[in-house]
C-alpha cells in the first residue's frame, strides 16, 4: 500500500515537472560564479542541456525571421505582389509560432494558473487562444489609435507599449492577489466544515463549487462566475501587453502606405502565438489530469490540498507580478527601442 | 472502521503537496522576462585608430541601422523635395542617441589582457541617411593608448539587452586598422555562444542580468595583434 503510493507521488512529481521544466528552459540552477566571457572553447566543451539548446535555437530563428520580415515589407512597399503578401504572413505566423516558444511571463501566469487551478481542458486552451487575440488587437488598437488618430509619430509608441507593459504587470499582480484571496477564502470554509460535527462527511456540501468528491485537479462541471473572473484576469493581464516586435511592423506598415499589411502581419503573429501557448497549455492540462487519475483518492484532505495549492498558484502569480512591475521602471533602451 | 482510508488519504495528500511545491518552485523560477531576441540591427564599421608610436588610442565606430528602425525613427520628420529627411532632425535623433548610449560606453568594450578600458571622449559626430538607412558615425579616444605587440587587445560593440543586433558588416572591409605597422592584424571572432549560458541569461530578468544580458552572449569580437605575438 505504501509502496504504490510512494510510486504514486513519484509519478505525479514526474508529471508536474515535466511542463514546469519546460518553462524552467533548463537553467533554473545559477552558477555559483559568472563567467564574465563565454570563449569558443568553452561553448564546445559539455553538453548543453537539452531546454538551454532549443532556447539558443528559438532566439537564433527570432533574429532570422524579423529579418525577413523587414525585408517583406520592403517588397510589399516597392513591388506590392500578392506573393510578397503571402511571405509576410507565413513568416509573420512563424514569428508568433516562435516568439511564443520562448520564455516570456504571460505563459508563466498562464502555467501557473492552469497548472495549480481546476480547470477544463477545452477553457485551457481557449485562455490561451483568447489571451494571444487580445495581445494582437491590442497591438492593432494601439499603434492605429495613437498614429493615425491621435496623430503620434511612430517611435513615441514605443512609451506607450511601456504603459502597457506596466500596466500588464500590475494587473497580474492584482490577480495573483485575487487567486490567493479565493483559496484563502475557500480552505477557510472547508476547515469551518471539516470541525463541525454535524457533517462528518464534507463531500455532501456542494454548495461553494466545490464538492467534497472533486479531486483538485478535476476540472469543474460550469465555469462559475468566479472562475470566468479569473480567466477573463488572466487573459487581459496576459494579453494587454503587446509584442513589441507586433507593434514595430504594424508602425512600419502604415508608414510604408500599407497598413492592411500591418493587420495581416499581426493576424498570423496571434494565431501563432495562440497555437504554440494552446499546446503548453493542452501540456499543462493533460499532466495534471494524468496525474490526478493516478492520485484518485477520496478525502475531504484532498479537497484542502487543492485550495492549498490554489493558493499557492495565486502566490506565485502575485510575486512575479510584484517583481515585473517594480523591475518595470529601469531605464528605457538607449536607442529609442 | 474509518481509520484505515485515513491514514490512506493522509500519506498520499502530504507528499501530493510537496510535489506540487516542488513543482511551483519551479515555475517561480521560470524566466521573469522575455529574452530581448533582436527587434533591430545595426550594420558596424569600424576603424582602429593607431597613433605614431604604434599603440592603438582610438576607434572610429560607423553604424548604419536597419530600415525599419529609420523608418519608425524618423516618423514624422521634415522631408526635403527629394524625399530624404531634413539634415538637421537626422542630427537632432542621432545626438540624443549618443546622449543616451554615453550611459552604456557607446554599446563598446575595449579590453586589454582582458581588462576593460575606460573611454575618456568621443569626438568627430556624424550623422546622416543613405539608402533608407540612419547613419552614425564616432570616435571614442581611449584614456589609455593600447600597444598591440604587448596586450592582447579585443573589442567588441554590442546591446547589453540584445535588442538590437550589432554586426561587423557583410563584404569585408569592417574592421580596418589605420596607421597600423605591417605587422599588425586582427581577427573577427564570430559569436558561438554556449547553449548553456544563453539559456541562464534568458532565465535573468532585466534587473539581475548585470549589465551584460543576452547582447554580451552574441556579441562579434574583434582581436589586434601586432609583432610576434601569437
Amino acid at each position: 500500500m505504501r509502496r504504490s503510493t510512494v510510486r504514486h507521488a513519484l509519478l505525479a512529481l514526474l508529471l508536474f515537472a515535466i511542463p514546469a521544466l519546460c518553462l524552467a528552459q533548463g537553467s533554473a540552477e545559477p552558477p555559483a560564479s559568472p563567467r564574465p566571457v563565454v570563449t569558443a572553447a568553452e561553448a564546445q566543451a559539455g553538453q548543453p542541456g537539452f531546454f538551454a539548446r532549443a532556447l539558443a535555437a528559438v532566439i537564433g530563428q527570432q533574429r532570422q525571421f524579423h529579418r525577413k520580415l523587414a525585408a517583406t515589407l520592403e517588397t510589399i512597399r516597392t513591388e506590392g505582389t500578392a506573393a510578397a503578401g503571402w511571405t509576410l504572413i507565413l513568416t509573420s505566423f512563424l514569428y508568433g509560432v516562435f516568439h511564443a516558444a520562448g520564455p516570456g511571463h504571460g505563459k508563466a501566469v498562464l502555467t501557473a494558473y492552469l497548472a495549480t487551478h481546476r480547470e477544463r481542458l477545452l477553457r485551457g486552451i481557449l485562455m490561451a487562444a483568447a489571451a494571444a487575440a487580445v495581445q494582437g488587437m491590442v497591438a492593432i488598437l494601439l499603434v492605429f489609435g495613437l498614429t493615425l488618430l491621435a496623430g503620434w509619430a511612430a517611435r513615441d509608441t514605443q512609451s506607450a507599449v511601456r504603459w502597457a507593459e506596466q500596466l500588464s504587470f500590475a494587473l497580474v499582480a492584482a490577480l495573483g492577489g485575487y487567486l490567493v484571496w479565493r483559496a484563502a477564502g475557500g480552505l477557510r470554509r472547508l476547515l469551518t466544515r471539516m470541525r463541525a460535527p454535524a457533517h462528518a462527511h464534507a463531500h455532501d456540501d456542494c454548495g461553494h463549487g466545490h464538492c467534497g468528491h472533486d479531486h483538485f485537479p478535476a476540472p469543474g462541471r460550469v465555469a462559475s462566475a468566479r472562475d470566468l473572473k479569473a480567466m477573463a484576469g488572466v487573459v487581459l493581464s496576459v494579453g494587454i501587453r503587446p509584442c513589441s516586435g507586433a507593434v514595430l511592423v504594424l508602425a512600419v506598415a502604415n508608414l510604408f502606405e500599407i497598413p492592411w499589411a500591418g493587420i495581416a502581419a499581426v493576424c498570423a503573429m496571434s494565431l501563432g502565438t495562440a497555437l504554440a501557448v494552446a499546446t503548453l497549455a493542452l501540456l499543462v492540462l493533460s499532466a495534471k489530469q494524468l496525474a490526478a487519475t493516478l492520485i484518485a483518492t477520496d478525502s475531504p484532505g484532498v479537497a484542502v490540498a487543492g485550495q492549498l495549492v490554489a493558493l499557492a498558484g495565486g502566490a506565485v502569480i502575485l510575486a512575479l507580478g510584484a517583481t515585473l512591475f517594480a523591475g518595470s521602471f529601469g531605464p528605457a533602451h538607449p536607442l529609442g527601442m | 472502521m474509518d481509520k484505515p482510508s485515513t491514514v490512506r488519504g493522509r500519506l498520499p495528500l502530504r507528499r501530493w503537496l510537496n510535489t506540487l511545491l516542488a513543482a511551483i518552485a519551479v515555475l517561480a523560477a521560470t524566466p521573469h522576462d522575455a529574452p530581448a531576441h533582436p527587434h533591430a540591427w545595426i550594420d558596424v564599421k569600424v576603424k582602429v585608430l593607431f597613433d605614431d608610436k604604434g599603440r592603438i588610442f582610438a576607434l572610429e565606430e560607423t553604424w548604419l541601422f536597419d530600415p525599419l528602425y529609420t523608418a519608425f525613427s524618423l516618423d514624422g520628420v521634415k522631408r526635403g523635395k527629394d524625399g530624404a529627411p531634413d539634415q538637421q532632425a537626422v542630427d537632432a535623433l542621432m545626438r540624443e542617441n549618443m546622449k543616451n548610449i554615453k550611459e552604456y560606453n557607446y554599446l563598446t568594450e575595449v579590453e586589454a589582457n582582458g581588462v576593460k578600458t575606460r573611454i575618456s571622449g568621443v569626438r568627430d559626430i556624424g550623422s546622416g541617411h543613405e539608402n533608407k538607412r540612419l547613419r552614425l558615425t564616432f570616435t571614442l579616444l581611449l584614456e589609455t593608448p593600447l600597444d598591440a605587440a604587448r596586450a592582447a587587445v579585443q573589442y567588441a560593440v554590442f546591446d547589453p539587452a540584445y535588442y538590437i543586433e550589432m554586426l561587423h558588416a557583410e563584404g569585408g572591409g569592417a574592421v580596418e586598422l589605420s596607421g597600423a605597422g605591417p605587422d599588425c592584424r586582427f581577427r573577427l571572432i564570430p559569436p558561438n555562444p554556449s547553449p548553456d549560458a544563453v539559456g541562464l541569461a534568458a532565465a535573468l530578468d532585466r534587473t539581475q542580468s548585470g549589465g551584460d544580458g543576452l547582447g554580451k552572449l552574441f556579441a562579434e569580437r574583434v582581436s589586434i595583434r601586432c609583432g610576434a605575438a601569437p
